[in-house]
């Protein structure tokens, strides 16, 4: 790690790709690699696709990466373009309604949820953790894809409201409303399916 | 405080702590309890989820990447060569289709290669001059021997 060749700047590394050196890509990967996945993971939740869904986005990075004006970080470029290739691949899914979330079923989900319904005030105990974690995972599912990706990057990544605009390329204040929107909708989520019941 | 007002700014909970006029408000509104309730839930859950680790790459990801980029840059490649090898083609095909026009104009109506659809492959004698041709002079009419050309049904009638 402590080769010449790996305290190159970053910048140089980028502008070796940009001069189509096709090796030069590999150090970037290496030092993206795990907020790639991180950040699929998050959006995706598919453990099984991971690999593959990060592959097309450094792909992706590589084949787009003469567009790359150093006027954002490479980290926040990169993060736009994963976003946007899950965003698809969500839509995707949905479209195919391919529904991976819901293997339980609708009678596992109705328990998680009235079980998550009864969870007292105040701090959590392990059983309750794992409820509230199944049915924050289940809303996040149910999310729009535009209202997963902000959510994702706020609550799971803690990505801040500046970053998250970088990435999104919105405004901040479009980025707060967005996000106050989402939280809205998902809680509304909630309250609706308990009603169902 | 009203309702709109304190959801507009409950974002934060609960990692902020509650200002003295929420706990008044959540103390006479029944509602907004409920809903801070909820989301200190959901907030809990996506709290767990953001420590949850993800998924590490597997050793050898980069390298991956680069043979997929290599693999993604040869069929890219062959799929140029096709395109090529078939731009060639319609490019040869055009070529031969003007030169075909450019015949058919530039080539004179008759001629050797086209003959006059109304021409003769075989032209008629020319008639034979009976009036003072001594030898068919004493002769009827029946002895004069038809054109070799001429068609049976035309045997011992004079051209014009």
């Amino acid at each position: 790690m402590g080769s010449p060749e790996r305290e190159i700047p970053e910048s140089e590394w980028i502008r070796r790709v940009q001069r189509g050196e096709r090796e030069a890509f590999e150090p970037l990967v290496e030092r993206y690699q795990k907020r790639v996945f991180s950040l699929v993971y998050h959006l995706v939740r598919r453990r099984d696709e991971i690999e593959d869904i990060a592959q097309e986005i450094f792909i992706k990075a590589f084949r787009g990466i003469r567009s790359y004006n150093f006027q954002a970080s490479f980290g926040t470029w990169l993060s736009r373009i994963a976003v946007n290739h899950c965003y698809d691949y969500l839509r995707r899914e949905q479209k195919a309604k391919v529904t991976y979330y819901w293997q339980i079923g609708e009678e596992g989900s109705r328990s998680i949820e009235g079980r998550a319904q009864s969870l007292p005030e105040g701090a959590l105990n392990l059983e309750h953790q794992s409820e509230a974690r199944d049915l924050a995972e289940k809303l996040l599912a149910r999310a729009p894809a535009e209202d997963r990706a902000i959510l994702v990057l706020k609550e799971l990544e803690d990505r801040s409201v500046e970053e998250i605009a970088a990435i999104l390329q919105l405004r901040i204040n479009t980025v707060k409303v967005r996000l106050h929107r989402a939280r809205k909708r998902m809680l509304q989520d909630w309250k609706r399916w308990r009603q169902r019941r | 405080m009203r309702c709109k007002e304190f959801r507009g700014t409950m974002d934060d909970v609960p990692r902020r702590p509650a200002s003295p006029e929420w706990r008044e408000h959540l103390r006479h509104c029944a509602a907004c309890a409920e809903h801070v309730r909820d989301w200190e839930t959901v907030r809990a859950g996506l709290d767990l989820l953001s420590v949850e680790p993800a998924p590490e790459p597997m050793l050898g990801f980069a390298g991956r990447v680069l043979r997929r980029l290599d693999e993604s840059a040869r069929v890219l490649l062959s799929r140029e060569e096709v395109l090529e090898r078939a731009g060639r083609r319609m490019v040869f095909a055009t070529l031969f289709v003007v030169l075909a026009l450019v015949l058919v104009l530039v080539l004179p109506t008759t001629g050797p290669v086209r003959a006059h659809a109304s021409t003769e492959l075989f032209p008629a004698e020319p008639a034979v001059v009976v009036e003072n041709n001594p030898i068919l002079l004493d002769d009827s009419a029946a002895n004069v021997a038809p054109a070799p050309s001429a068609p049976a049904g035309d045997a011992g009638k004079l051209r014009p």
